[in-house]
């Protein structure tokens, strides 16, 4: 290694380091987080999945259908209790807040999305809704991965995506190593006390600048990296997100609020395989979605973010029209996705499930699943959706 | 390959075992320098001890039934600190990387372990053997879909990583290849979780590949490929990049290469010749190869001489961007200078600082039977550490930074030396 450029450099960044002027750039560095990177500008994506297959016949309800009640003798939902939202379609009970959303015009709902053919499996449905495709590889990588790698990188060290509430990188970030980050809670991102106080010494900063030659620019945009997350730390988890899927959304609001641009997050949220006794499960998982998405929003709002945050709700399908002999539903094809914030239109979107014309007792597919995930792509200013998706990637609005 | 004719002292000696065996461990570059380099290569390569360390089988034995990715690679990781054999370990690491499997996909734990073990068995060994083992191995035949392929529907997968990514790469084959090799590993199965034939699923009619034509079976495809002569130059890349440098020059890919074909991809003699070539040893390759996480981490571990946590060491790995067992891709970790971003920069440092943290004169030979004086002691441990020395007035001024509430802790020399962007590279 070059020792003289060492020196060279160590001067400089000794210089920058150990002064009070230092501190004020590594402090600027920070707050030119909140400009972010001029693809994506300060444009950010939420999504959320609702892991296991989620009953969208259940949760958008034809309250106008007979069919529905006929295929749903137990656990049909009564037309009294339905929050209406038009067109004889209504939300369920457990979701007064987003139906309140819904007639402000915040909250946007595609239908009949789904896989064409559909395959009922789990796995697959998830593999593809992740890679973007309907032929898998163990080669492909995510389509988000595929997209955000078409973007400028984030200035100042922001990981391009995080993902909240599991360890292992899920599907769609694959492909770009170490440049998002999956953790189980936030916290574990942050170092733990002991190691943080030494990471923030003074010392620390002195000794690295005395070594650090050649990847100096790295340990600058690191050490912002650190600056922000320290910052996230302080700031408080709002205290209205408190369910298990409310505190992931707390982490990200922590991170949008910090002005780290991270351009994506993935949270998930499980337990929508209702096989069983569905209706003494399926209306709090709704619930718990309903108080933690309209507290998201309101937090969003409050902090003026509503329209550059646009998050994406779905699930890998929908289920059977026909309820099964366990009080239960079984695997489907197609389900209604929302869209919250972003400035998109709001609204009801494509035709509603035709309950007389089924697809293996399922409702069927109109709405291909890449359009939505393109939709996603063009928030962040991507150019062109159709080369992550294929010809099918069109964005909806 | 030429042969090194410079010297080899400790520092070459340190630098055959910053590659071949993660790092060296205390005294250890004196040890196999005093062996002259014929002799430390021999020990490197052809290993006489068991392949198996009692404490991480008992580990694994106990804890393979887990799903925890961390559990099961802090099992590894466990290997690689303190196995007798760190070169196995290593080429265990390397063929993760290349005959990629994922937990995610396979789900056990077991069989993921069990794809380990096999690497361990026969990674020094022949590589046509291993390749042949690995078609056959459960949680490859689960990982790459050869399970679900019939006669009627051969399934691609296996057949296309088999071309493309574990042996020729690309520009060496067609799309008809790939087609028609499906059809020869029709039939492979699992029968409680051990490979098993199905005839009646297998298609033992007549197939062309790459230009030639028989009624092939999984392993003659597997052998046709192995042995073309585009894999050779394909696997010695590779080598470089993990023994070399990042960046490897024509010259290194050609010379390893050529050694592959000469020892018929026997990889222990490959790497053999490669420890005692010139070009292993040119000045231009110390320090020209970037440290993955799992290599960081083992690095710190055998280097201090110290034991942490393993499933927090593997939880440490995996956020600096290397979950083991669990690969981004079919295709594995890029590697290089791809390790490095701010996010994995400032996990590297907080896992350093955290082992730092935890070593003392008791747990740490270095620190314990280092010199008392703090220069003689940071010049021990850049020696040890860094395989080089302080810069003129470096030392002085790192002493001078620490010093500077009144005497200096041993330990924060230590954690000075091991954030030292040298350690991050080997």
């Amino acid at each position: 290694m070059d020792e003289q450029r060492f020196t060279d450099r160590r001067d400089f960044l000794r210089l920058l380091c150990a002064s009070t002027a230092s501190l004020t750039l590594l402090h600027s560095g920070v707050r030119a987080f909140s400009a972010g990177s001029p693809e994506i500008g300060k444009r950010r994506l939420v999504i959320l999945e609702l892991t296991g297959g989620n009953d969208g016949l259940n949760t958008l309800i034809p309250f106008e259908d007979d069919r529905y009640y006929r295929l749903r003798p137990t656990l049909a939902v009564p037309r009294s209790q339905v929050h209406r939202l038009r067109d004889g379609l209504g939300f369920a009970p457990s979701l007064p807040r987003l139906a309140g959303l819904f007639h402000e015009g915040k909250l946007t709902i595609v239908q009949s999305v789904g896989i064409d053919p559909p395959d009922r499996s789990h796995f697959t449905s998830l593999d593809r809704w992740h890679t973007g495709r309907i032929e898998i590889s163990q080669r492909s990588g995510g389509w988000l991965a595929r997209g955000l790698a078409d973007l400028e990188a984030p200035s100042s060290g922001a990981p391009r995506a995080i993902a909240l509430g599991d360890r292992a990188m899920p599907l769609l970030l694959r492909g770009f190593g170490p440049a998002a980050l999956a953790c189980e809670t936030l916290d574990e991102m942050l170092p733990e006390k002991a190691v943080a106080r030494v990471l923030h010494s003074r010392k620390l900063a002195e000794v690295e600048a005395l070594f650090h030659g050649a990847d100096a620019d790295l340990v600058l945009a690191a050490r912002s990296l650190q600056e922000a997350l320290r910052r996230i730390r302080r700031l408080e988890r709002a205290k209205t997100l408190n369910s298990t899927l409310g505190r992931k959304l707390a982490d990200v609001l922590r991170i949008l609020q910090s002005g780290l641009p991270v351009p994506a997050f993935f949270v998930r949220m499980g337990g929508f395989d209702t096989h069983a006794r569905q209706a003494a499960v399926h209306p709090a998982l709704l619930d718990e979605v309903d108080r933690s998405l309209a507290a998201f929003q309101k937090e969003l709002r409050k902090a003026g973010l509503a329209d550059e945050v646009l998050t994406m709700v779905y699930s890998e399908f929908g289920r059977r029209v026909a309820e099964n002999g366990s009080a239960g539903t079984d695997h489907g094809a197609a389900a209604p996705l929302f869209f919250l914030g972003g400035g998109l239109p709001g609204g009801l979107h494509g035709p509603s499930p035709d309950l007389h014309d089924l697809l293996d007792g399922d409702p069927r597919p109109t709405c291909d699943f890449r359009r939505p995930l393109a939709q996603c792509l063009k928030h962040l200013r991507h150019p062109d959706p159709r080369r992550i998706l294929g010809e099918p990637g069109r964005p909806l609005f | 390959m030429r042969a090194h004719r410079g010297p080899f002292r400790p520092e070459e000696a340190a630098h055959l075992l910053r590659r071949a065996a993660f790092a060296p461990a205390p005294g250890e570059a004196e040890e196999f320098a005093a062996l002259g380099l014929d002799e430390a290569v021999s020990r490197l390569t052809s290993p006489r001890d068991p392949v198996s360390l009692a404490e991480a089988d008992h580990l694994e034995r106990t804890l393979s039934d887990s799903d925890d990715g961390d559990t099961l690679a802090g099992c590894w990781l466990l290997r690689m600190a303190l196995s007798p054999n760190p070169l196995r370990e290593r080429m265990v690491l390397f063929f993760h990387n290349h005959f990629t499997s994922s937990l995610r996909k396979v789900g056990s734990g077991r069989l993921m372990l069990g794809q380990l073990a096999l690497f361990r068995r026969h990674g020094l060994g022949s590589f046509h053997r291993l390749a042949r083992e690995v078609s056959r191995d459960p949680a490859m035949i689960i990982y790459l879909d050869l399970q679900r392929s019939t006669r009627d529907a051969p399934n691609e997968n296996f057949a296309r990583e088999l071309m493309e990514l574990f042996t020729m790469g690309v520009g060496h084959y067609t799309e008809q290849d790939i087609q028609e090799a499906a059809r020869a590993f029709t039939g492979y199965r699992l029968r409680e979780e051990r490979f098993h034939f199905s005839r009646a699923a297998h298609d033992d009619g007549w197939k062309r590949i790459l230009g030639r034509k028989d009624r092939f079976d999984g392993d003659a495809v597997v052998a046709l490929c192995t042995h073309h002569p585009a894999t050779a130059r394909f696997m010695a890349r590779k080598l470089a990049r993990a023994f070399v440098a990042d960046d490897p020059g024509e010259d290194v890919v050609s010379a390893i290469a050529a050694s592959w074909k000469a020892h018929d991809g026997v990889v222990a003699d490959v790497l053999a010749d490669l420890f005692r070539s010139a070009l292993f040893h040119d000045p231009r390759h110390r320090h020209a190869r970037t440290r993955g996480p799992a290599e960081l981490a083992t690095a710190t571990l055998r280097g201090l001489g110290m034991r942490l946590p393993f499933s927090r060491v593997a939880a440490h790995v995996r956020l600096m961007g290397q979950a083991l067992l669990d690969p981004p891709t079919v295709k594995g970790w890029e590697g290089g200078r791809s390790w490095l971003n701010p996010a994995s920069w400032l996990a590297r440092r907080s896992f350093l600082i955290w082992a730092g943290l935890q070593a003392n004169e008791r747990n740490v030979a270095l620190l314990k039977d280092g010199p008392r004086e703090e220069e003689p002691l940071l010049r021990h441990l850049f020696r040890h550490l860094l395989g080089r020395t302080p810069a003129p007035d470096q030392a002085s001024a790192l002493l001078a930074i620490l010093d500077r509430r009144g005497g200096i802790e041993r330990s924060e020399i230590l954690s000075s030396v091991l954030i030292h962007p040298s350690f991050q590279k080997s």
